[in-house]
């Protein structure tokens, strides 16, 4: 009875930490340009194009605005069509990484704007292109930000994916509602619970420490 | 040489247009240190910014060695600036890199390999005596170190030009003492042309051997710096001269005192 608990929770917290893992690192891929372009594309932007980033921040908020259980519905069909079924740890990556892209362009975009724009215009008179600028200056500059962000990121995904889990994504938040609720296992809820919060209390201070450790300011 | 003609700059505020600078007209020798003096808003800096096109005129020429480069864009416009090293009132160093790495930004941006950036560093480093912070954060300098790594970032790519926006206003008279001492003997051992900003008459007396004096966007006299402050010629410059002879004197004084 023990064992087949343990077991449970391991196989849920293994599909919870591949869930997260999987849709950060996607959420990066499409968030990471999408807020580089919001930042570039700006008024007073190294390549001002205003048209180009009212589209980008319409797309966004509209992502944004989309409760994410609604998200997840909508997205069936394009999860089936890109992993092949839409019940599964894999299918709710897709909805997962969709929700999440336009949180870490919006974390991109603050953090690089949080960057001292004096500094880039020193870059700009030592004769740095806008690559350089983007990649030496802005983002190693903003580096204690971008980590602080990834870290609120990745316990969104957290958050977020346990909704997934509770139609079907599978993970610690469709244990806690199938065993803990629906059939009453007051301990594996309390369980799940308990390794939600270790989980992120780990992944923050993970995340300030890093934050930290890069702030020379 | 530099040759500023007919030069002009508004800004645009709330729909407003507003001209910022009047038809100004220099001459920048090679080999100058060429101050240029005004009240705060008149122009200054917008003047500077214009010179590596941090700004870009509305009319107006300015000619860097023979190149008209108010019309330059992409790798030349970069090369030019490579060739104007520029320093600003609040040092503008990257935070989260070393002295090295601030220093060698100019040189890695440029694809020099590693082996002679190092070299260049060192040497870098030796000249504006800063070797022992090499693997310092800048927030761990003074004003004056800052500023001494900020000149040696715009040393790194050995430019012909130095473009100074009130590189001491930040920092006490002593150690704007030194920078200006560093400056100077930059100008006379590698015959470095600089042009410098600045509201203090001090800096332009100690270093500049010409000045312009703006004011709202216009140049009101320029030439060698030993005529103009003994013989100005028109009374907006004698007041300006008067005004601030006073305030060096009471700074003076109170130094005296204290
Ligand atoms: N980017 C800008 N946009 C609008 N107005 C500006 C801008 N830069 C400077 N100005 C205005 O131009 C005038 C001159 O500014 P500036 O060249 O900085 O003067 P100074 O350096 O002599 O103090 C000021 O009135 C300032 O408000
Ligand atoms: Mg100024």
């Amino acid at each position: 009875m023990l064992a087949e608990s343990l077991s449970l929770i391991f196989s849920a917290l293994l599909e919870t930490l591949y869930m997260v893992l999987f849709s950060t690192l996607f959420a990066i891929i499409f968030g990471f340009p999408m807020g580089i372009v919001l930042v570039l594309t700006q008024k007073g932007g190294l390549l001002e194009n205003l048209h180009l980033n009212k589209a980008l921040n319409s797309i966004i908020n509209t992502a944004r605005s989309i409760p994410f259980i609604i998200l997840i519905i909508i997205l069936f069909p394009l999860s089936r069509i890109i992993v092949g079924t839409s019940i599964g740890s894999t299918a709710a990556i897709v909805p997962l990484s969709i929700a999440a892209s336009p949180f870490v362009a919006r974390i991109i975009e603050t953090s690089l704007n949080e960057v001292d724009k004096r500094i880039i215009e020193a870059a700009v008179s030592l004769g740095a292109n806008t690559p350089q600028i983007v990649f030496k200056v802005m983002l190693k500059e903003a580096l204690p930000s971008l980590i602080s962000g990834l870290t609120l990121t990745i316990i969104n995904i957290l958050g977020y994916s346990a909704m997934a889990g509770a139609i079907g994504g599978g993970g610690l938040g469709d244990l806690a509602i199938r065993y803990g609720y629906q059939r009453f296992r007051t301990d594996i809820l309390i369980v799940t619970v308990i390794i939600l919060i270790l989980f992120v209390e780990v992944v923050q201070r993970a995340g300030n420490r890093w934050s930290r450790r890069f702030d020379k300011r | 040489m530099i040759l500023i003609r007919g030069l002009y700059k508004s800004f645009e505020n709330e729909g407003k247009e507003m001209e910022v600078l009047k038809d100004v007209n220099l001459v920048i020798e090679d080999g100058d240190i060429f101050g240029i003096i005004g009240p705060s808003g008149a122009g200054k800096s917008t003047l500077i910014r214009c010179l590596n096109l941090l700004e870009k005129p509305n009319k107006g020429e300015i000619i860097v060695d023979g190149v008209n480069i108010t019309s330059l864009n992409g790798k030349k416009l970069r090369d030019l600036r490579k060739n104007m090293g520029m320093i600003f009132q609040h040092f503008n160093l990257l935070q989260n890199s070393t002295v090295y790495k601030n220093i060698a930004f100019p040189l890695e941006i440029s694809g020099y390999s590693k082996d002679f950036i190092d070299k260049r560093v060192m040497e870098l480093l030796e000249l504006v005596d800063l070797k022992d912070k090499k693997d310092a954060y800048p927030s761990m300098l003074s004003g004056g170190q800052k500023q001494r790594v900020a000149i040696a970032r715009a040393l790194a790519l050995n430019p012909k030009y130095i473009l100074s926006d009130e590189a001491t206003s930040a920092l006490d008279p002593l150690t704007t003492r030194s920078i200006l001492g560093l400056l100077k003997s930059l100008n006379k051992k590698y015959g470095l042309t600089i042009i410098l900003i600045t509201h203090e008459m001090e800096v332009v007396k100690e270093i500049c051997n010409k000045v312009a004096f703006i004011n709202d966007g216009r140049i009101i006299e320029w030439g060698n710096t030993y005529d103009l402050l003994n013989f100005p010629k028109s009374a907006e410059v004698k007041q300006f001269i008067k005004e601030s002879s006073l305030r060096i004197d009471k700074e003076g004084l109170l130094k005296n005192v204290s």
